[in-house]
């Protein structure tokens, strides 16, 4: 800029390098605002969905008949399902070998409850770790005609499971049987697994 | 006209945050009491401690179960200083032909060795349930059953008595009559 533009004073100003004049509200300004009503709109359909949740009421504890397991192959029915996910429980609990032990133990959880999971977690913690340091491998059985139901109403069942265990180690091996009871809940239309115990 | 939306946005801004506050914990209050639901606290085997309970299962199968677990402890249980009587209480409750097999097995087996080792065996269910329904009148259950030595030469009264063996059987069990009779019983 010369001297004499600087001096004259019909020189037009120069434009602005934001195109909103100063002292508008542009639509950043408006960013926070909106942030917070999208976020009400978030926690009022979290809280409908709570309260809806809330209001449907578990169904009352009916006990139901138990599944005819010798009646054939197993199908939908919920009280044919839970002898279905007893044996799988029960088969994936003891199944654990040292070179997959992390995937054979995400299968288990992959049908617990939360609940039972985090209780799944702690027993493993200790024995998995003995399962890799000893190079072991365990693998269940279910003999025939060995799981029956012990208890069922629409919302648990309770399944007594028997299994024999093998486990080897190298070329050695040896097989235990072992008598467990399944502990299912039902939760959204399946059964879940909320406790495996030995009964001795 | 810009002072006006200013005058807005800053009446706005905390209403919305008290808004997104209150939905907060509205939330969580929710959220942290949400029913949670549990199994029933009373289920065959949950109580520690003391005797099982069989259930009462439903359907046809619901009373043989039943009336299985309630032999099992004279069936398999013999005390060497009342052997036939306790044997004549255990056929009471077979059907003729598995009372005529099981009064060999017994002769054969568990009379000689009650009698040498002067044994008080209990049976103690824990824990059956129904495999299946083979018709209206025949169940076939799967049981748990201990075996306790409550005494014996060696052992004439023990503090606590000693488990034998743990056993997974299978109990076959028909209507005769009016009542249920064990018809079979095999190990698993």
């Amino acid at each position: 800029m010369t001297s004499a533009e600087r001096e004259d004073p019909t020189a037009a100003p120069e434009p602005p390098e934001s195109p909103e004049l100063p002292g508008s509200v542009g639509w950043t300004y408006w960013i926070l605002p909106g942030v917070l009503v999208l976020l009400i709109l978030a926690l009022a359909a979290t809280s409908v969905v709570l309260l809806r949740d809330r209001r449907e009421a578990l169904p009352a504890e009916t006990v139901v008949q138990p599944a005819d397991i010798g009646s054939g192959v197993i199908g939908d029915a919920p009280n044919q399902q839970a002898v279905a996910r007893a044996r799988l429980a029960a088969r994936s609990y003891f199944t654990l070998d040292h070179t997959t032990v992390e995937a054979d133990m995400d299968r288990f959880r992959a049908l617990g409850t939360p609940a039972f999971v985090e209780e799944y977690n702690q027993l493993m913690r200790s024995l998995s770790r003995q399962v890799v340091a000893r190079q072991l491998r365990l693998e269940a059985f279910l003999p025939e005609k060995g799981v029956a139901t012990e208890y069922l109403s629409v919302n648990a069942a309770q399944l007594l499971v028997s299994v024999d265990v093998t486990t080897s180690r190298g070329l050695q091996s040896r097989t235990a049987p072992y008598r467990t009871r399944v502990l299912l809940q039902r939760v959204d239309d399946q059964w879940l697994v909320a406790g495996v115990e030995e009964v001795r | 006209m810009v002072r006006s939306v200013h005058l807005e946005h800053r009446r706005v801004l905390p209403v919305l945050t008290v808004l997104v506050l209150l939905g907060s914990a509205l939330s969580l209050v929710l959220a942290l009491t949400r029913p949670n639901p549990q199994p029933p606290q009373d289920l065959p085997g949950a109580a520690t401690g003391s005797a099982y309970v069989p259930p009462e299962l439903e359907g046809p199968g619901g009373p043989g179960v039943l009336a299985i677990a309630e032999a099992i402890p004279t069936v398999l249980g013999y005390d060497h200083r009342r052997l036939d009587e306790g044997l004549r209480e255990a056929t009471a409750l077979m059907t003729k032909p598995f009372a005529r097999r099981f009064r060999g097995a017994f002769n054969s087996s568990a009379r000689p060795l009650a009698l040498r080792q002067l044994r008080v065996v209990d049976a103690e269910v824990r824990g059956i349930g129904q495999v299946r329904v083979i018709d209206a009148t025949t169940v076939l259950a799967l049981a748990y059953v201990n075996q306790l030595l409550v005494s014996s030469r060696t052992q004439p009264s023990p503090e606590e008595p000693t488990v034998l063996s743990r056993y997974r059987i299978l109990v076959r069990a028909t209507v005769v009559g009016t009542e249920w009779r064990v018809t079979n019983i095999s190990p698993v």
